[in-house]
C-alpha cells in the first residue's frame, strides 16, 4: 500500500501510520517506508550531526497503535465494545493525543472502519480536524500539528479497497462506502461497484 | 541400496534450487503441509532436480506434523529423493530471506526455484516482486473465500499457478512452464498517465493541489 504514495513527503510534513496493536508487520513496513523516504532524501554527508536541516527536508512521522478493532476469529457480539475502544483511540490520534506511541507492534480493516468513523465524529463535533489527513486501509497522514489549527482545510478520507477483492467489495468498504470521499478499487472488475462511487485508477500495490 | 546410493552421490552434485513453502501467520493449513509432505509431490520435486524443502509450518498443529514427518521419513526422502528438508514456525522479519532463497543465485551456483503459498495477498505481492515463480494455494477451510478469486485473477493473466491440494505435484511442472514465460510484475499499465496519476492524483483532486 505504502508504495503507491511515492510524493508523501513532499506534500505532507507530517505523517501518521495507524496500525493495530499486535501487527508488528504493518508497523516494519511503515517505518521501512520512512527509511525509504530518508535515504532518497538526505545527502549522506548531512546525516551527522545535522539532524534538525534533515527534519526539516523530510518531515517527521510517528506509527501509533490504536486497540485492535476485532481479533482474529473474536465473536461478532463483543465487536461493539472493542471496536469503540478502537474508535476512541483513533479519535485521540486525529486530535493529535497519540494514545500510544509504538516503535513497532499493530492489522486490518476493521481497524480501518474506525479510523474513518473517527474523523466523522471529530468532524460532527465540529472540529475542522487536522488541515488535511487521508486515510488508507491502515494508513493515515496528518500535516504538522502546527499548522493544524491554522488551516481552515477539512479533512478528507480516502479508502482504499484491499488487493485481495478481484470481484466483490468487502465489508469494511461497504460498510464505509456512503462516508468516505473516494473509494478507490485495484482491480477493473469493480470499477463503478457501489453505486458507481468506486474508481479503479491502477493497481495500488506494486 | 546401491541405486539408493548413487541418487545420492547425484544429489550432491546437483546445483542447489529451493521450493519455499510458507502456510502463513494467522491460520493453520494443515492440508497443504500434508500435501508437500507427501509422496507424489516430493517425486514430483526430485524429477525436477529441486534440493531444497524449505517449510514455514506456523505454530502448534503445522509444528506437530512437520516434526513428526521428519523424526520418520526425514532420512529416508534424502536417501531416495536427494532433497533436504528444513522448517521454521514463523518469522517476524517477513519472508524476504526465503523468497530470496528460492529466486536463486547465480553467483553461488544455485538455481531458480519455486515459492508454494497460502492466498495471503501480501505474501503474493511479496513472491511476485521477487520474481520467483508462484503457486498458490487458496485454503479453502477458511471462510474468506475470495481468496480463491484472487488466485483465479492472477493465474488468468499468467502470474501464478494456481495450485490444488489434491493434486500438488502437477504444480510443478506448470511452474516450470510459469517460469519460461516470465512475466513480471507489476503490470506494465500501473502507474501509467491513462489511469490519472493513480493515488497521488487522487490525493492531489482532493487536497485541492494543482501541480
Amino acid at each position: 500500500m505504502l508504495r503507491c504514495v511515492p510524493v508523501l513527503s513532499l506534500k505532507f510534513t507530517h505523517r501518521t501510520y495507524v496500525v493495530s496493536s499486535g501487527d508488528g508487520f504493518s508497523a516494519l513496513k511503515a517505518r521501512e517506508f520512512e527509511m525509504e523516504i530518508a535515504a532518497r532524501q538526505a545527502d549522506p554527508a548531512k546525516t551527522q550531526g545535522a539532524g534538525e536541516i534533515l527534519h526539516a527536508i523530510r518531515g517527521s512521522y510517528d506509527i501509533v497503535a490504536v486497540r485492535r478493532a476485532r481479533r482474529v476469529h473474536q465473536s461478532l457480539s463483543s465487536t461493539p465494545w472493542t471496536a469503540s475502544l478502537c474508535v476512541w483511540d483513533c479519535i485521540r490520534v486525529i486530535m493529535g493525543r497519540n494514545p500510544r506511541r509504538t516503535g513497532l507492534p499493530p492489522h486490518r480493516s476493521w481497524t480501518g472502519v474506525c479510523v474513518v468513523l473517527a474523523s466523522l465524529i471529530v468532524l460532527f463535533f465540529g472540529f475542522s480536524g487536522p488541515a488535511s489527513s487521508t486515510s488508507g486501509e491502515k494508513v493515515e497522514e496528518e500535516p504538522d500539528r502546527l499548522s493544524r489549527w491554522q488551516q481552515s482545510g477539512q479533512m478528507r478520507t480516502i479508502f482504499i479497497e484491499s488487493w485481495a477483492r478481484v470481484k466483490t467489495l468487502s465489508l469494511s468498504g461497504k460498510i464505509l462506502l456512503p462516508f468516505v470521499d473516494r473509494f478507490l478499487v485495484q482491480w477493473p472488475a469493480l470499477e463503478g461497484k457501489g453505486g458507481g462511487k468506486a474508481e479503479f485508477v491502477g493497481a495500488l500495490v506494486a | 541400496m546401491t541405486e539408493a546410493s548413487t541418487i545420492n552421490y547425484e544429489a550432491t552434485k546437483k546445483p542447489c534450487k529451493v521450493c519455499f513453502v510458507t502456510i502463513g501467520a494467522t491460520a493453520s493449513f494443515d492440508k497443504l503441509l500434508k500435501a508437500v509432505l507427501d509422496d507424489p509431490f516430493l517425486e514430483a520435486l526430485r524429477r525436477a532436480e529441486y534440493t531444497e524443502l524449505l517449510i514455514q509450518y506456523g505454530k502448534e498443529e503445522g509444528k506437530a506434523i512437520y516434526e513428526s514427518f521428519i523424526s520418520r521419513e526425514h532420512d529416508n526422502v534424502k536417501r531416495t529423493c536427494g532433497i533436504n528438508i528444513a522448517g521454521f514456525d514463523f518469522n517476524t522479519n517477513g519472508l524476504g530471506e526465503q523468497m530470496r532463497k528460492a529466486k536463486g543465485h547465480p553467483g553461488n551456483g544455485s538455481k531458480e526455484g519455486l515459492v508454494i503459498s497460502h492466498a495471503g495477498s501480501g505474501t503474493i505481492l511479496d513472491a511476485l516482486r521477487v520474481g520467483v515463480p508462484l503457486v498458490v494455494v487458496p485454503n479453502t477451510e477458511l471462510l474468506h473465500n475470495h481468496q480463491v478469486e484472487l488466485a483465479e485473477e492472477l493465474a488468468k493473466q499468467e502470474y501464478v499457478v494456481h495450485g490444488s491440494l489434491n493434486d500438488l505435484a502437477a504444480s510443478i511442472s506448470e511452474a516450470e512452464k510459469l517460469r519460461e514465460r516470465k512475466r513480471q510484475w507489476p503490470p506494465p499499465n500501473s502507474g501509467d498517465e491513462s489511469y490519472k496519476r493513480g493515488l497521488a492524483g487522487v490525493m492531489d483532486d482532493e487536497m485541492g493541489w494543482v501541480d
